[in-house]
């Protein structure tokens, strides 16, 4: 904030006066703008119905580069551009420089006509779709997938229903999968108590408001949420560098999106309450989800400060897989800040890279 | 490059009343940050309750359960008013949007099928090439024809195989959409 001296001379008052106008002109400006996010350069090369898979554009020549395409999923409930969100602190930017070719699956913002869209399609339908184009544009047979949140239930459904369809790399990333402790963290206790009842939610909203879902993971730590994270842009509001990088994450944290109503009733019950996955007994289109049936490379990475899929929810799969090469990584940070916080380019890509790269040949 | 502290003079009014200054902002700023901590453990705390989860069970089901009626009245009267304006209703748009999906799958689907037969032709191409060279080159120079017109054989099969494969696949889309529209 404002210099922590008081003004001595008329001078100064003056300097002071302008620090606490161009202070008020940032404050204006970061919290009602939206700030320049996803600027890695790329190209759309699939769509279906919202969804679009990007292709980012090579900056290692191809002789150079890793030979197995890496494709990132990310949840369903949050847009995609977390995983690029400012030049310097983009977990694509920084994989492309890798030497991978990088593909990243958007799942779109769903309308009311999506409403009965199941994790049945999202996998079937979508996913198999995605990996085929991935396939087709790499031209190579094998390939990475990475998913985090959500977007690790997803891809670990898919490495379990299609173990034979070229999976070499799984990566997961603070996993919800395992929800044996009713206790652990505010989520499963919330949706566990006998008065929470989600098909009311979805058959009054169709898809379940971007609003509703925002609230629920801001309130499993409200000081911080609410308060913490604007008194932290009032302390530093001197300092371009902290101001750009709480811009941008704002400006992610605020574009909300609904979740697809039949998606969130069979997360919730299936999932959450009956806690199907893990125990062997989901059933998508008819087929059942034996996590026993995946075989690729696993690279689980934990958060250690996860409130919102706390570790004991992601470390049990290490023990259904079949994979003979697996890895449980656990790493600094909170469920976004491990991958996209200050602290992600030292703590946890790095990581990433040197397991994913030994295996991408 | 000097450690040293500025010199300040203790008879000067300012530079006493800076001191002062800074040392209650700094004090005000490490009492804040103590009691945001506490504040935020007891309220962590608080919501990792099952009190609260059945609080905000309740209150939630309470909400839909009173809002229900209203939004089904609303629902109701926008039908009528629709209806008679001879206007589509959100129904008609999204069931719409529905068939528009199932047509991109299609779509989809045949983009994936001429990728298969574009890298069948350029794996013969390519097969025929190879078989093309030795056979100027080699000693026996019938086998390159030979290989090359099994070769030819193998991919008209093959073709036939795929062409089969997406006429009776794109018949059975097309009676799956019309029933799907039907429907």
């Amino acid at each position: 904030m404002a210099s922590s001296r008081l003004p001595s001379t008329p001078e100064d008052l003056q300097s002071e006066l302008q620090q606490i106008e161009e202070n008020y002109r940032t404050l204006l400006k970061v919290t009602t703008s939206r700030a320049l996010v996803a600027q890695t350069p790329k190209q759309v090369i699939w769509t279906l119905n919202k969804a679009r898979l990007y292709r980012y554009i090579p900056v290692v020549p191809a002789e150079q580069r890793h030979k197995v395409p890496l494709l990132l999923v990310f949840a369903l409930m949050n847009k995609p551009y977390i995983l690029d969100l400012r030049p310097g602190n983009s977990f694509i930017e920084y994989m492309v420089k890798q030497g991978y070719d990088v593909y990243l699956l958007d799942w779109g913002v769903p309308g009311l006509e999506d409403k009965d869209l199941k994790f049945d399609d999202y996998v079937l339908d979508y996913l198999t779709r995605v990996i085929r184009k991935v396939k087709a544009v790499s031209g190579s047979q094998e390939f990475s997938m990475l998913g985090w949140c959500i977007g690790a239930i997803l891809t670990t459904i898919y490495a379990s229903l299609r173990p034979d369809d070229g999976l070499k790399n799984l990566l997961l990333l603070t996993a919800p999968l395992d929800f044996t402790d009713k206790k652990a963290g505010g989520f499963v206790r919330w949706v566990n108590d006998k008065s929470f009842d989600p098909g009311k939610i979805v058959s009054a909203f169709g898809n379940v408001p971007g609003e509703m879902i925002d609230y629920g993971a801001k309130a499993l730590k409200p000081v911080e949420n609410y308060i913490g994270s604007y008194l932290t842009l009032w302390d530093n509001l001197d300092n371009p560098r902290i101001v750009e990088s709480w811009h941008a994450m704002n400006t992610w944290v605020t574009d909300l999106i609904p979740m697809a109503g039949a998606t969130y009733l069979q997360l919730i019950k299936e999932l959450y309450q009956e806690n199907r996955l893990i125990q062997g007994k989901m059933v998508i289109r008819g087929e059942n989800v034996d996590l026993s049936r995946i075989r690729a490379n696993l690279l689980n990475v934990i958060a250690l400060g996860d409130h919102i899929s706390p570790p004991c929810q992601s470390e049990s799969i290490m023990t259904k897989v079949s994979s003979e090469d697996q890895l449980l990584l656990k790493v600094k940070g909170g469920h976004i800040g491990m991958m996209a916080g200050s602290g992600a380019l030292k703590f946890t890509w790095p990581h990433i890279d040197s397991w994913l790269s030994e295996r991408s040949e | 490059m000097s450690n040293e502290p500025e010199s300040t003079n203790p008879l000067d009014p300012f530079e006493t009343m800076n001191t002062m200054w800074e040392a209650n902002l700094k004090n005000w700023k490490s009492m804040r940050d103590t009691s945001m901590e506490s504040w935020s453990k007891m309220m962590i705390d608080m919501v990792n309750s099952d009190e609260y989860s059945q609080a905000t069970g309740q209150w939630l089901d309470t909400y839909l359960t009173m809002s229900q009626p209203m939004k089904r009245i609303i629902d109701m009267t926008m039908t009528q008013v629709l209806t008679g304006l001879n206007m589509p209703m959100r129904s008609d748009v999204t069931s719409l949007a529905e068939r528009l999906t199932n047509i991109e799958m299609r779509m989809d689907d045949q983009d994936a099928k001429l990728d298969d037969i574009l890298h069948t032709m350029q794996a013969l191409s390519a097969s025929n090439h190879t078989a093309d060279v030795p056979a100027t080159t080699h000693t026996r120079p019938n086998n390159g024809g030979n290989g090359a017109h099994a070769s030819g054989e193998t991919h008209a099969a093959k073709m036939k195989g795929k062409n089969a494969g997406v006429s009776s696949t794109s018949q059975a889309d097309a009676a799956q959409l019309k029933a799907k529209g039907e429907h």
